[in-house]
């Protein structure tokens, strides 16, 4: 059918010759009445409906195109009066729309409607034919608002503008950028105007039954808006006239909307107000530019806001925030350009919109709440204030250089902090956290690379100084409220302040002093924590603490520094050593952390650190022979400090000092011969440590808080390392036929002071010392082949003076028996009670092996027999039977010698010299059995 | 108070040792030496005792060592054509010296043509073997008197016949029997601490008592030094480095045991110093051993290891022609 139409419409228009303009507009009358007529016909027949109202609609649309045609067309012209075509073309349009308004429906009509536009537009001759189409839009408006046909009017919209842009477009395409200037501008504007008017009056006074046909009406309403500006725009002759084009547009739009009937329908309202303000806020950047717009523009949507206030109307206050934070948001979006740019009027603009949005959000939200009640509005009204801070973010950015920017946003975060407690709001302190992050973020990544300076001074040093301390000043204020005993602070900036002038400490302190900044650091923070009772300072200091033992122990052994000067180890671990202690002290005295478990392991583990510290110094600083010294004298210390305050850290570091420095003895002063003719260093470094291990066992044994913490073992343990090191000492330092007897030398000292003090450990030690004297006479000195250096015969001086050593041992020994007979305390170990007796035994020995090895072979037996009387006599001046029996014992050895040996190989003046010595001396043993028998009977 | 005085005393007496070795700058090696010479003297003493109890007597020590050498004595090294006479040079050195050892036992002195052997050894029985290459290290008659007097006194002090005894008991080999299959090695290895100490002091005795210089020994030990190269004394650059040395030396020293040159030459000064021994002038040594000298030195520049046969033809040594073969002694 349409093509059929089109199909006329060109024939009229064509310059045919044989057929004249009345021809032609006859032809086109008379298919249009066949159409007409056969399509009524037709429609009474319910089968061909559908095709009949096709030909209904076709066939008007023909009879409206002739009617236009017979002006307008050249071919087809066949009317002169212009006014009366006009009238035709309404008779035929009134009455196309009265004949298909009979059948009711909507696309039989719109059909029709639809063939008249496309009949003008393929036949846009002329400015005067756009006359046409104002009519059919006219007629559309009419039709759409009598049957309430809003869907048709949303076709007619398209049409009428669509229409009217292919119209312009050829004429368009033809300007230059330079003059855009046309003949037809005034009335193509005029006819646009008129098409908006019209379809917004419509839309304005329109009926509306159900919700369907509003939201069909919003469409249509805000089509039409969106296309009269589109091609207000297109056909742009005048662009310096935009501004007030849009400003009077969008007045006029939110004027309407306020009209009684919009409002009543309440979508007209919200459509034509939203309208309005959106075209006067567009229409701001066509005059003005730069900060102004902003300005203008949320002074525009401040107004809206108010307004919605004031008027207690929702749209308004919606469009006012909705303005301001896409303005806000086109704002932040641009304004990362111009950081560190010193721009203060942008600066400015966004602290004034800052202020505002604060204003609102404190004012309005607090004063006027029942206004936001609704969801959407309580959370725009919340959003507005996080605008109001990434405000102030930007404001700061583009005022401040880039290595304050950091110290800025910190200053803003706190004094949004600050102000957050002062209106106790959450908001607020939340963007005071997020505004504090970004200015921590900012002094970890940007202010800490930048090696500039002010004034001599580092920037590093005072920008991130700075944001550090305004870190704490955040975590302070961000939560004021009392928990308990403790002041609460915000703990993330707290550890974010720290982690910051630790970072610090890296980066502006040389490698080597970075450790005891770190310590310097966990001292302050503790004092700090205790002070304020803070468990997350604490906490800091623990790790700063932990953190610079770590890095001292990975970076500062090495730092040896120049030979001669102090060395930066040295300067740098000591300090943070005694940091350490005193960090443990700190955490044991103090009240303000009395039952916190975990301090005291923290404190405890302290000085484990410390105290390894100190033993890897005294490593690296002394010669390799001075270590051992050191850590005994450093182990002197801490047992002694251990005691008096009462820790068992420091005793048992004390313990494991004093055990290394008497491991290490053995692999380096052990070694330390030195040069003949001098004390060896062996010796002055080998004995200091000897009279260590036994003064701490002897304070010890008197300490009644050690006893009852059972670490008296640990004082035995050193007296058997005292005792240990001078033997060790002795077996080094005399030559090697002398070790027996100095040892033996050392069994008399022993048992002497373990009779003098009563100490039975030092008596367990002599006895326990004899029997090596015994082993070493016997394996080295005796069955050693003699020293052909020495010239003589040694084993006389060096097993007699062991001997000599193990009687007098044997004498001191006596006492100690007597001693303890006298005084018995606690419990007895192994020769407590007889030490006489294994050193008895032990002399006579060595004694009776010397004798078999240094008397010729013929003196043996005699010397024996010498031995056994002396053993004898000696036996009942000690009232001992074991003696007595050991001396009878070497007699009968001598007898069973002779009998057996010296009877048969010995010479003859050796033969006869033993068995009268040996004779006399049984004789005597006889004798003095005889005479002492009763006694000797007592003692059995 | 007592107390305290007493703490105050140790911790100054402490301090003042401290302070001492550092301002001294006391150097001291550090290592297990101490503890490992300790401990091999330890065992020494232990066997002492059964060694003793089961000695053998100086016949069978004679003929265990006779036979033991005859094996050696079969060695390539014996077709020197200079052999002779070195041997007799030697004999000749280690004969002044031999009346003044404890056993008077038949000490034959027996040279190795190697310029590779840089060692000497003793058997027991009297047998002292040494090679060319120890020869070529020494340019004095004093030296190599010191050496074979260290020599004689492994055996004088029946460390040889304690190691055979060992040897036989743990090969269950009689002491009359085939003691030709104890190869020659175990006698090569070295002895104790104690022993290696024992023989220095004596052996310089020895060589001092029939009139030549003790620094003869000490120049030897300085010597020796070359080969066991250097920086023991260089400080570990951590406690951890120093502990996984000392543990290392620990386990490796355990098995040596062998004093080290240095402190040989140490316990010598020492020994001349307590006697009192004058300097003496150190005579020339009567062996050229030019060709065996060149292998040595290439042998401490670290050259890689020639072939043994490099300069085989000519002999590693070869008596001097202007030396005197009598030496006047005291």
């Amino acid at each position: 059918m349409i093509i059929l139409v089109l199909g006329v419409g060109f024939f009229l228009a064509y310059q045919l010759t044989n057929l004249g303009p009345a021809g032609k507009v006859s032809v086109g009358l008379l298919v249009a009445a066949v159409m007409l007529g056969g399509g009524i016909r037709l429609e009474r027949n319910e089968r061909y409906r559908i095709p009949a109202r096709a030909l209904i609609g076709g066939g008007w649309a023909l009879l409206y195109f002739v009617a236009f045609a017979m002006y307008y067309v050249p071919a087809a012209k066949v009317l002169q009066s212009q006014a009366v075509d006009l009238l035709l073309m309404m008779a035929v349009a009134t009455a196309m729309v009265w004949h298909t308004l009979r059948y009711d429906s909507q696309v039989v009509t719109g059909l029709a409607f639809l063939l008249g536009f496309t009949t003008i537009t393929i036949h846009h001759s002329a400015v005067l034919s756009l006359a046409a189409g104002a009519i059919l839009a006219a007629g559309l408006i009419a039709v759409v608002l009598w049957k309430r046909w809003y869907e048709l009017e949303v076709l007619g919209i398209l049409a009428a503008y669509l229409n009217h842009l292919y119209w312009l477009m050829p004429i368009v395409s033809q300007l230059t950028p330079a003059n855009r200037h046309f003949p037809e501008f005034p009335m193509s504007t005029t006819l646009l105007a008129l098409y908006w008017a019209g379809f917004r009056a419509s839309y304005l006074v329109r009926k509306i039954d159900e919700e369907a046909q509003e939201n069909v009406s919003t469409v249509a309403a805000l089509l039409n808006g969106g296309l009269f500006l589109a091609i207000l725009k297109y056909q742009a002759a005048h662009p310096e006239w935009a501004f007030w084009a849009l400003l009077v547009l969008g007045a006029v739009e939110l004027a309407l909307g306020q009209l009684p009937n919009a409002k009543r329908r309440r979508m007209p309202f919200i459509v034509l107000t939203i309208i309005g303000a959106s075209l006067m806020v567009a229409a701001i950047p066509f005059r003005y530019s730069g900060n102004s717009v902003a300005v203008l523009w949320l002074v525009e949507g401040e107004a809206l806001f108010l307004a919605g206030i004031w008027a207690r109307e929702i749209v308004f206050r919606r469009l006012g925030m909705l303005v301001t934070l896409l303005v806000t948001l086109q704002l932040l979006i641009q304004t990362p350009d111009a950081y560190a740019t010193y721009n203060w009027r942008l600066g400015v603009s966004l602290l004034v919109s800052a202020a505002t949005f604060y204003f609102d959000h404190l004012w309005f939200g607090r004063r006027k709440r029942e206004l936001f009640t609704h969801e959407l509005d309580a959370g725009a009204l919340r959003v507005i204030s996080f605008f109001g801070a990434l405000a102030l973010l930007e404001a700061v950015a583009v005022m401040a250089s880039d290595t304050w920017m950091a110290v800025g946003w910190m200053t803003v975060a706190l004094l949004l902090a600050t102000f957050a407690r002062a209106v106790d709001s959450d908001d607020i302190s939340l963007q005071a956290i997020g505004l504090a992050v970004v200015g921590v973020m900012r002094a970890v990544y940007i202010n800490l690379e930048t090696e500039a300076a002010w004034h001599g001074m580092s920037l590093r040093l005072l920008t991130v100084g700075c944001v550090a301390i305004l870190s704490y000043a955040i975590a302070v204020i961000l939560r004021p409220k009392r928990l308990g005993d403790e002041i609460a602070i915000s703990p993330a900036f707290s550890w974010a302040g720290s982690v910051l002038v630790a970072l610090l400490c890296w980066y502006e302190l040389r490698p080597v002093l970075v450790a005891t900044g770190w310590a310097v650091l966990g001292l302050l923070l503790l004092e700090t924590g205790l002070w304020f009772r803070s468990r997350h300072l604490r906490w800091q200091s623990y790790v700063a603490l932990v953190a610079a033992f770590l890095r001292a122990i990975t970076s500062n052994l090495d730092a040896a520094g120049a030979a001669g000067a102090i060395s930066p180890r040295l300067y740098s671990i000591l300090p943070m050593a005694l940091i350490l202690y005193y960090a443990y002290r700190r955490l044991e005295t103090s009240e303000r952390v009395s039952g916190d478990e975990i301090a005291g392991q923290i404190a405890g583990l302290f000085t484990w650190m410390a105290s390894l510290l100190i033993g890897l110094l005294c490593w690296y600083e002394l010669r390799p022979i001075a270590v051992a010294v050191a850590w005994a004298i450093f182990g002197l210390i801490l047992f002694e400090a251990g005691i008096s305050l009462k820790s068992w850290h420091l005793r048992f570091q004390s313990y494991i000092a004093l055990a290394a420095a008497f491991v290490r003895m053995y692999f380096v002063n052990i070694n330390a011969a030195g040069a003949g003719g001098e004390i060896s260093p062996r010796v002055y470094t080998i004995v200091p440590l000897a009279l260590i291990f036994f003064y701490v066992y002897v304070r010890t044994a008197g300490n009644e808080m050690l006893q009852r913490h059972g670490e008296g073992a640990a004082g035995m343990v050193g007296a058997y390392m005292g005792t240990a090191t001078l033997a060790s000492l002795a077996f080094f330092e005399l030559p090697r036929i002398w070790v027996a007897a100095g040892w033996s030398g050392m069994c008399v000292l022993l048992l002497a002071v373990g009779w003098r003090s009563a100490r039975r450990i030092f008596v367990h030690q002599g006895v326990a010392l004899s029997l090596p004297v015994v082993w070493r006479g016997i394996s080295y000195n005796l069955l050693q082949t003699p020293n052909l250096a020495a010239g003589v015969d040694q084993r006389w001086a060096t097993a007699g003076s062991a001997v000599l050593g193990l009687c007098a041992a044997l004498g001191a020994g006596f006492l100690a028996r007597r001693k303890q007979e006298e005084a018995p305390n606690g419990a007895a170990l192994l020769f407590d009670y007889r030490p006489e007796q294994a050193l008895f035994f032990s002399m006579v020995t060595l004694l009776t092996v010397m004798l078999a090895f240094v008397m010729r072979s013929g003196m043996i037996t005699v010397s024996w027999g010498l031995e056994g009387v002396a053993v004898f006599l000696f036996a009942l001046l000690a009232g001992e039977r074991s003696f007595r029996l050991c001396g009878l014992g070497l007699l009968l050895l001598c007898v069973g010698k002779i009998l057996i040996v010296d009877f048969w190989s010995l010479g003859l003046r050796d033969k006869w010299i033993t068995l009268i010595i040996l004779g006399a001396a049984l004789m005597l043993v006889s004798f003095l059995y005889s005479r002492y028998r009763e006694a000797i009977r007592q003692y059995l | 108070m007592r107390r305290w005085a007493a703490l105050v005393i140790i911790v100054a007496a402490a301090t003042a040792a401290l302070v001492l070795v550092q301002r001294r700058k006391v150097e001291a090696p550090v290592g297990p030496q101490g503890v490992l010479n300790a401990i091999a003297e330890s065992e020494r003493d232990a066997t002492r005792v059964p060694a003793r109890m089961t000695r053998i007597s100086d016949d069978d020590e004679i003929r265990a060592g006779n036979e033991i050498a005859k094996h050696e004595q079969s060695s390539e090294s014996r077709k020197d054509p200079e052999l002779p006479a070195i041997e007799a040079h030697l004999q000749q050195v280690a004969g002044r010296m031999a009346p003044y050892t404890t056993r008077k036992l038949p000490y034959r002195i027996h040279y190795i043509a190697d310029p590779w052997f840089v060692n000497a050894f003793a058997l027991p029985g009297g047998h002292v073997f040494i090679g060319a290459g120890l020869i070529a290290v020494m340019e004095t008659e004093d030296e190599l008197a010191s050496v074979l007097g260290h020599e004689m006194e492994h055996i004088d002090h029946y460390h040889c016949a304690e190691r055979l005894q060992t040897e036989a008991t743990l090969r269950k080999i009689p002491i009359a029997g085939a003691l030709a299959s104890i190869p020659v090695a175990i006698f090569q290895a070295g002895y104790t601490k104690d022993q290696e100490m024992e023989a220095d002091r004596d052996g310089t005795y020895l060589a001092y008592r029939v009139g030549y210089s003790p620094t003869g020994a000490l120049r030897m030990f300085e010597a020796f030094e070359k080969f066991e190269g250097s920086a023991r004394q260089r400080k570990a650059s951590s406690p951890g480095e120093e502990a996984g040395e000392v543990v290392s030396d620990l386990l490796t020293g355990y098995f040596r045991s062998h004093p080290f040159s240095a402190e040989r030459a140490e316990a010598t000064r020492r020994l001349i110093s307590d006697k009192n021994w004058p300097p003496r002038p150190e005579r020339d040594l009567q062996i050229d051993c030019t060709t065996a000298h060149k292998t040595i030195n290439r042998y401490i520049a670290g050259s890689p290891a020639p072939t043994k046969n490099k300069d085989a033809g000519e002999p590693p040594c070869r008596m001097r022609p202007e030396s005197k073969a009598a030496v006047s002694v005291k």
